[in-house]
């Protein structure tokens, strides 16, 4: 859209030549280009630097500890057996989490404000939103650590000990009594499944805004036709603002997943982090990347600190794989939304 | 973002027509809501709440989650049978499906207003105080009250932070994302994409590749300007991808119509396209600023921690507002988190100020004018048609930009200014020039105490006492602070990786003695234990998960006075690298070794387990872990936390008011470590007296877990101070002159405090020792007169004045049939032996600053976590925590819900949540009817 002139083909007549559009660049528009590409390189430069050093510095542990870095569950870098497969595992749970809070109530919010709402309330309501996504995630890990936790303890102990069969929700802290209210608190605290409710509640605005985006862009024939064959509202949202949205419900689920994979002080603040493989999620006790690095950071030698770099460049990696495959739903979505 | 969002079914009404008698016909109401909808809605509401209460009464069901969960539940379930009484399945699904998206849209409102308003209600007790605003934390000691002490030094840290950010970013990511649009190609493609992948990148990777580069590579401090690249890193991908999203919209029309005036690339750039999306870059600036201020984890890696004003960003620790909420809040003190909520209080408000103002500006989208902007155009174009070749004055375009990027500089500067004056007058004093460390935790209670007190003499000691030993020792060698605290020195081996030294030259120098102490938080039928009675094996069975319950049989027998609980004894150990979990290490493996090896096999070391600085943790063993001293002894503090126990130094438990366990002795004595039983323990320890080893003066305590005196303390230990011996990178010999200074200043006089700390005084020998060391730190001036020092170890008869008329331990204490009744560490209240109700006085005395007379069993406990709440209007406690245990409580089973649903101040948190619904509604409402104005 940004190419200046464009001649319709077929207009200019076929004898002649098509003039050239191209203009002699003044001395101004030379500098002006110089400019904008050198601070467009230096940007590239410093990413590139990031990305790079990341991946350099990564390397030294990873020669180390090869392939064990992927089914290692232990962290102990200086002794060199370290390896991805605990903490990651606590990250991805502490996603699923989020995802599994954030998701329903995303979607909901986000049908609501397309909706449900008065016409009148809905721009207060998106601005409630985006203000939700503004809140320091410090903040949120307060709350968290002081306020929810106390509220979802009981409810992590009734939820365990009812389905602890299932896997991850299950307690093997030895020594802990089923039913027992008086040891609640130590075994159901800074667990796995607190962390991902405090993250699920910083990620969801950022993808109710995705999704109502695309909600509102469901196109208003078929939205008017549904109603027509005597469609109930939410007849319609079913059959037509669903079916539109979907590219926006799974791409706004899978940005949020990456943010809430790389959250670090909200769940620092709330989890008790164990760098080791710990799958029950109300259990005390879980780990992620971010938390690792923020907890060990300070201590890290040489060698421990590029174990921790590979850590984070798996974690990286992850997050960018998932928010390129969201933005491309996403930006499938959309075009398919205009031409429908 | 700003899409079209009306896009709603557009069913329009057929405008009234005239009846042929006149009267207007009442069009039908297409409304979907009926009466019998109504009450359906409202019968359904009631039959659940009703039903509801009868299960709850029946049924034991706990929290307020639960109920709220099984109510909704029986809710859907009758509005789904009342609408099914007359309408067709389809209603019903479409009701329930109204109902349900009401349900969830509402749980996310009451969420934001439940976070705002909780922080806000928190942090309110402290900003209410104006001097929360203009101190800063130089000489408060955590257990001050809040009518002293602030934040300043954080506003102040984090307006100059984000101003260099902004001052990084704005610029560079606003050329790019020009660059992006108009110059369109492979590169540019490229460049797009990279800047995609870089929005992914968690922002604690962009601090740690700043902690990795600027300050281990290149060796600088943390400081304001380490900060503010991290923070610079996070930021530029999310201005870069906003500011394109908005260039990208700028009609193309405008910009052809720019062309066909034949107007150059840049000028259409400059007066086309930059003034048409102006309002949009502000708002992506601002917005992107606002997560900046509002992040920490870059934060927490790069900049430090200070507690004085830093109003220099390139030397020297600066906090900024997300990292001193989130360091205060981990203060086991009340007032301690009671800041730490109003810092993140404040840092909420102004982002959501900056939110607003973003709104305000970038409501519109790119080309979108109101009346007034279309008025001012009309006008311009008329006049510049009757002066056209003499155009004048033109709007510019990066002119907002620019503005509010001048405005943060300005704001950052007017700080900086208007602390200015201050300084020089200190400068001029004398001559000391700010110092940092960091390190051990376990002393740093003592560190703080005397860093406050050199305050006057001008020195500015920052000291990260946070951080932990490895931490201070890693810093230290890889030159970011001046000087490192530990209890162990370099050169240990820890699973199976020696700790190599510095390269460069550095001493070891004892600053203060002291005991590791095992702080627990147990109740026995409601009252809280407070002569709980350890040998060394029992807590090494703690400690490597043998000993599970509080009435294992081996614990009952040291403590024959207690009738000990079924309980589950949860250890609390350091998550972080420790000294303190060294010194316990050292002793588990030399004392304990057949249950120390045994464990950390199964914790997946690799045996024999010698001596480590991060404890194993095995996963589902009941452990807990908890970075920092503060993490660990505010965890047990925690009034829910019932059982656990932890290792921390004396002093914490003594701020804290808990009480630690007495540990018995070679003599068959259980002793508590205070400052006589601490130094008596250490005459016993082996100090390396060969000056030119490098070690000299580093302990070896071996004699000190035998001594066979009655008073003896076992785990008694003495934590150093790593200083450098040369002049290296931001190391120079006026910092040496301060940190002598410091030095010379703890070693003699600051020995007094050490034992109201929960510390204890350096005998003659040491001290003498140490001011040997400082003598030894380049820039180095002025000698002590050690016989001057008021150091309560010093006598002409004796070389350790506090170990010979250190008391006697009582003869209850003495290992067999009797237990002493008397307190100890931060809760000195008695434990009667034998089962009474609820009858102990009420509040400790130890140290916790706010000793009150509580009045038990009339006031509510506080909410929950959080112990002695101070109530802002009487300046009384509302709850004790630490001591709450004054009330009877019968049973043992107590849920965390009772905590919260009784009493005023849930009616009064209600009230407030009210209120605040209106504070958070306000803005936008506000936003919106500026914005409304617009036709």
């Amino acid at each position: 859209m940004s190419t200046a002139v464009e001649v319709p083909p077929g207009t200019a007549p076929p004898a002649r030549p098509r003039r050239s559009l191209t203009s002699r660049p003044t001395g101004a528009d030379i500098v002006f280009h110089r400019v904008t590409s050198t601070s467009a390189i230096i940007v590239l430069g410093i990413m590139l630097l990031v990305g790079s050093f990341l991946a350099l510095r990564a390397a030294d542990a990873l020669s180390v500890a090869k392939l064990d870095f992927l089914t290692e569950t232990k962290w102990e870098p200086d002794a060199h057996h370290f390896g991805i497969a605990g903490v990651l595992t606590g990250t991805v749970l502490i996603g699923l989490v989020a995802i599994l809070f954030a998701v329903p109530l995303a979607t909901a919010t986000a049908l609501y404000i397309s909706e449900y709402a008065p016409a009148r309330l809905q721009r207060t309501f998106i601005t409630l939103i985006d203000l939700m996504a503004a809140v320091p995630s410090v903040v949120y890990g307060l709350w968290g650590f002081f306020f929810l936790q106390n509220q979802v303890v009981p409810l992590a102990q009734w939820i365990s000990e009812r389905f602890g069969w299932l896997p991850f929700l299950g307690i093997d802290t030895e020594g802990y009594v089923k039913g027992s209210a008086t040891s609640q608190n130590t075994v159901f605290t800074s667990s796995t499944f607190i962390a991902g409710i405090v993250v699920a509640f910083m990620v969801t605005p950022i993808m109710c805004a995705l999704m109502r985006e695309a909600f509102s862009q469901a196109p208003i024939g078929e939205r008017e036709g549904a109603y027509a064959l005597g469609s109930t509202k939410w007849g319609m949202i079913r059959t037509v603002v669903l079916p539109f949205g979907k590219g926006g419900i799974i791409g706004g689920s899978m940005l949020g997943l990456g943010r809430a994979l790389g959250e670090t002080i909200a769940v620092y603040m709330v989890l008790s982090v164990v760098p080791a493989f710990q799958p029950n999620i109300f259990q005390n006790g879980g780990s992620s990347v971010s938390s690792l690095i923020a907890l060990r950071y300070g201590e890290a030698q040489e060698f421990s600190l590029s174990a921790l770099f590979a850590a984070g460049l798996a974690l990286f990696l992850m997050t960018m794989a998932i928010n390129f495959t969201a933005s491309t739903i996403v930006a499938r979505s959309r075009s398919g939304a205009e031409s429908g | 973002m700003s899409v079209d969002t009306t896009s709603r079914p557009a069913t329009f009404l057929p405008t009234r027509t005239e009846r042929q008698d006149g009267t207007h016909a009442v069009p039908r109401s297409i409304g979907t809501i009926k009466r019998d909808d109504v009450l359906a809605l409202v019968g359904a509401l009631g039959a659940a709440a009703a039903t509801t209460a009868a299960l709850v009464s029946l049924m034991p069901i706990t929290g307020p989650i639960a109920c709220a969960v099984i109510g909704y539940a029986l809710f859907l379930g009758y509005y789904a049978a009342l609408v099914a009484l007359e309408e067709s399945a389809q209603v019903v699904r479409a009701r329930l499906a109204s109902a349900v998206i009401h349900t969830l849209s509402l749980i996310l409102l009451t969420v934001l207003i439940l976070v705002v308003g909780y922080t806000l209600v928190r942090g309110g007790e402290a900003m209410v105080h104006w001097n929360f605003y203009t101190q800063d934390m130089e000489v408060t000691r955590p257990t001050d009250p809040l009518t002293v002490g602030g934040i300043k030094h954080a506003i102040v840290g984090t307006l100059e932070q984000i101003t260099i950010a902004l001052i990084i970013t704005v610029p560079l990511g606003v050329l790019c994302a020009v660059y992006l649009n108009e110059f369109p190609g492979r590169f540019a493609r490229v460049a797009r994409t990279v800047v995609e992948a870089m929005t992914a990148l968690p922002s604690v990777i962009a601090g740690l590749f700043i902690y990795a580069v600027w300050i281990v590579a290149l060796g600088h401090e943390k400081s304001g300007y380490a900060a503010a690249f991290a923070i610079s890193v996070m930021m530029l991908p999310i201005i870069i991808r906003a500011a394109d999203v908005v260039l990208r919209l700028v009609p193309g029309h405008l910009k052809e119509a720019s062309y066909a005036l034949g107007t150059s690339h840049w000028r259409t750039v400059w007066h086309v396209v930059l003034p048409t999306s102006r309002s949009g870059l502000t708002t992506a600036v601002i917005l992107g600023a606002a997560r900046g201020i509002g992040e920490t984890s870059p934060v927490l890696l790069t900049a430090g921690f200070n507690n004085a004003l830093n109003a220099n960003p390139a030397k020297g620790p600066q906090v900024s507002l997300p990292l001193q909420a989130f360091s205060a809040v981990r203060s086991p003190q009340e007032a301690m988190v009671t800041r730490g909520f109003g810092t993140a209080a404040f840092l909420l408000i102004l982002v959501l100020v900056m939110f607003v103002i973003a709104r305000i500006i970038g409501g519109r989208g790119p080309g979108q004018l109101n009346a007034r902007q279309r008025r001012k155009i009309a006008r311009d174009s008329q006049r510049d048609q009757q002066r056209f070749a003499q155009r004048s004055a033109q709007r510019s375009a990066g002119r907002a930009v620019i503005r509010a990027g001048a405005v943060l500089a300005a704001l950052g500067l007017l700080a900086g200014v208007t602390l200015r004056p201050s300084q020089p007058a200190s400068a001029a004093d004398n001559s000391y020039v700010p110092i940092s460390g960091s390190g051990s935790s376990w002393s740093a209670n003592a560190i703080k105490d005397w860093q406050a007190n050199v305050v006057k003499y001008g020195m500015k000691v920052n000291y990260n006492g946070d951080a932990g030993s490895s931490v201070g020792r890693n810093e230290f060698k890889n030159a970011t602070v001046d000087f490192g605290v530990s209890e162990i020195p370099y050169g240990l081996t820890d699973g199976g990786v020696t700790d190599q030294p510095p390269t460069f030259k550095y001493a070891y120098m004892p600053i203060v003695a002291g005991g590791t102490a095992f702080m627990y938080n147990l109740k026995i039928g409601g009252k809280k234990v407070t002569n709980l009675r350890l040998s060394g094996t029992n807590i090494a069975r703690i400690f490597t998960g043998k000993a599970t319950m509080w009435n294992d049989a081996a614990i009952k027998k040291d403590n024959p006075g207690l009738a000990m609980p079924a309980r589950r004894i949860v250890p609390v150990v350091r998550s972080d690298g420790s000294g303190t979990t060294a010194q316990l290490t050292t002793w588990l493996s030399k004392r304990y070794q057949s249950l120390w090896d045994p464990y950390c096999k199964s914790a997946g070391r690799s045996t024999p387990c010698g001596i480590t600085s991060s404890y194993p943790v095995k996963s589902g063993s009941g452990f807990t872990a908890q970075s920092g001293s503060l993490g660990v002894s505010g965890y047990v503090a925690q009034k829910q936390n019932e059982g656990t126990i932890t290792y921390v130094e004396y002093s914490y438990a003594r701020n804290t008011g808990f009480p630690v366990a007495k540990l018995l002795n070679k003599k068959g004595y259980y002793v508590e470590p205070t400052a006589g039983n601490v130094a008596v323990g250490l005459l016993k320890a082996q100090i390396n007296n060969n000056a030119g080893s490098v070690n000299y003066l580093t302990q070896i305590l071996d004699g000190v877990y035998d001594n066979p005196d009655a008073r003896a303390y076992p785990l008694s230990s003495y934590s150093y101070m790593i200083v450098p011996l040369e002049v290296r990178g931001a190391f120079s010999t006026a910092k040496g002159k301060t940190l002598a200074a410091f030095a010379n200043y703890f070693l003699c006089d600051g020995q007094q405090q050490a034992d109201s700390l929960g510390y204890s005084p350096l005998p003659r020998n040491l001290v003498q020792a140490g001011l040997n060391q400082v003598k030894r730190i380049p820039g180095s001036s002025g000698t002590v007169d050690i016989s001057k020092c008021r150091n309560p170890t010093f006598s002409s008869s004796s070389p350790n004045l506090l170990a010979t008329t250190a008391k006697f331990p009582p003869a209850c204490d003495k290992a067999g049939t009797t237990q002493c009744t008397t307190g100890t560490g931060g809760a000195q209240a008695p434990t009667g032996t034998s089962s009474g109700g609820g009858t102990t006085t009420g509040n400790g005395t130890g140290g916790t600053g706010s000793p009150g007379t509580g009045t038990p069993g009339t006031e509510v406990p506080g909410a929950g976590s959080t112990p002695g709440t101070i109530d802002p209007d009487t300046g009384q406690p509302i709850a004790d925590g630490g001591e709450t245990s004054s009330q009877p409580v019968s049973g043992t089973a107590q849920t965390l819900g009772a905590d919260y649903s009784t009493g005023t101040q849930t009616a009064l948190m209600v009230i407030a949540g009210l209120a605040l619904l209106l504070v958070v509604m306000l803005p936008p409402l506000v936003a919106q009817l500026a914005r409304r104005r617009t036709p």
